[in-house]
């Protein structure tokens, strides 16, 4: 596998200029499978409800995303990663997902492959890293350059909120690879994710249940409404065009403290006269996910759990696109 | 092969070889379709076709007791398991 070391932009800005603004890196516990061949972008690209073709190292060298977020439909989203550097080297595409389908998306790839030149693999010897930028307002983009253990340093297709992805060598020294940063605690990454309202995961984004369009998969870049066939195409780009979506996933929180067992997932969330307003899906401590009726969103809610009305709160995030944050 | 709105997708082409593992049909006119053995499981009691339509002139897969259902324009197909 080649090993390749990426100088992000701004280097020589971020080395001069911060102190303090460690950013933090979170060992993700999600499992990374390998698409290799002369044909893994093209088999890929039929499957899936992003444009696979942007991974292309060819088309726009100098802007080609190392990372392309994409939903397979009726399973969960995944986002994928080029890691080879030219069109001279056999194409090498890494998904990254939730563990618990990993064999799912090998079957469903395998049910899809038939004759294409594709070897399907996991790579339990890599591992996936999410890099969050320190407190600092300002260069999410500059971030120091990664040394060899390092396979790939880049932005997260989803949002700038969310940073960078890591993807290294198991046991791989982080501060080495990027110097000053900290490894932090993988439940401050989901509090960071809830807050920001970035859906992941099976209990976020349950297939077979999760919408592409309701789940934002547009806001955060992965689905190309200008590419061919997959299947779900038909109705996602109907809704996209012609639909109105009226019920998404938006970032909630629980001003008060809640009962030992939490928020059971699916709990259904009422508006102050006792109108339906949505489902919880997800969560951790006071904060989680939930899928609300647009409508909603700024009124007062809350969740019966046992006797009690429990009160929670919705937020618009502020990295959806303006014109829907209405 | 794999892909299309519904899953899976068919491709034509004419061609001039023949591999070890594809299988074929003849008509008395003497023309010949050739399916490759993997393929052949999911075509396998098809009628092929040419079809003219406003959408396409072609060869089309006409029918196909091995797909559940299909796509509008014809291309695609899902598979019963």
């Amino acid at each position: 596998m080649l090993v390749r070391a990426i100088t992000a932009p701004g280097l020589r800005r971020w080395c001069r200029g911060r102190r303090g603004a460690a950013a933090a890196c979170f060992p993700l516990g999600r499992a990374l499978l390998g698409v290799r061949g002369a044909e893994a972008a093209v088999f890929l690209q039929g499957l899936l409800t992003n444009d696979v073709t942007q991974l292309d190292p060819n088309k726009n060298p100098a802007l080609a995303p190392a990372a392309v977020g994409v939903y397979f439909p009726d399973l969960v989203g995944v986002t994928l990663f080029r890691l080879h550097g030219s069109t001279a080297e056999e194409p090498h595409i890494l998904l990254e997902c939730d563990s618990s389908v990993l064999d799912s998306i090998q079957k469903h790839l395998k049910l899809y492959k038939i004759r294409r030149k594709v070897t399907i693999a996991p790579c339990p010897d890599l591992s996936l890293w999410a890099v969050i930028p320190g407190e600092q307002p300002g260069d999410a983009s500059s971030l120091p350059k990664c040394a060899d253990p390092a396979l790939l340093l880049t932005p997260d297709p989803r949002a700038e909120v969310m940073g960078w992805r890591l993807i290294a060598k198991k046991g791989a020294n982080l501060s080495e690879i990027i110097p000053g940063s900290q490894v932090g605690d993988v439940q401050d990454y989901h509090r960071h994710r809830y807050k920001q309202g970035i859906p992941e995961g099976v209990k976020d984004l349950p297939p077979g249940v999760a919408l592409p369009l309701e789940s934002n998969l547009a806001f955060m870049n992965g689905i190309s409404f200008t590419k061919g066939c997959y299947i779900g195409q038909e109705l996602t780009a109907r809704t996209h065009h012609m639909g109105v979506i009226r019920k998404r996933l938006l970032p909630v929180s629980f001003p008060e403290p809640l009962p030992s067992a939490g928020v059971p997932e699916g709990a259904e969330i009422l508006t102050e006269s006792g109108k339906r307003a949505g489902k919880f899906r997800a969560g951790g401590g006071e904060l989680g996910i939930a899928l609300l009726r647009l409508a909603h969103v700024n009124e007062p809610l809350c969740i019966k759990l046992g006797g009690d009305r429990v009160k929670l709160r919705a937020a618009t995030p502020e990295w959806w696109p303006k014109a829907a944050a209405k | 092969e794999g892909g299309g709105c519904s899953g899976f997708q068919y491709k034509f082409s004419l061609d001039t070889v023949i591999n070890p593992d594809d299988r074929q049909g003849q008509r008395d006119c003497g023309a010949r379709v050739v399916v490759d053995v993997d393929s052949l499981a999911f075509v396998k009691g098809s009628m092929v076709d040419f079809s003219q339509e406003l959408i396409r002139s072609s060869f089309q897969v006409v029918s196909n007791p091995q797909a559940e259902k299909g796509c509008s324009c014809g291309t695609s197909f899902s598979v019963k398991f």
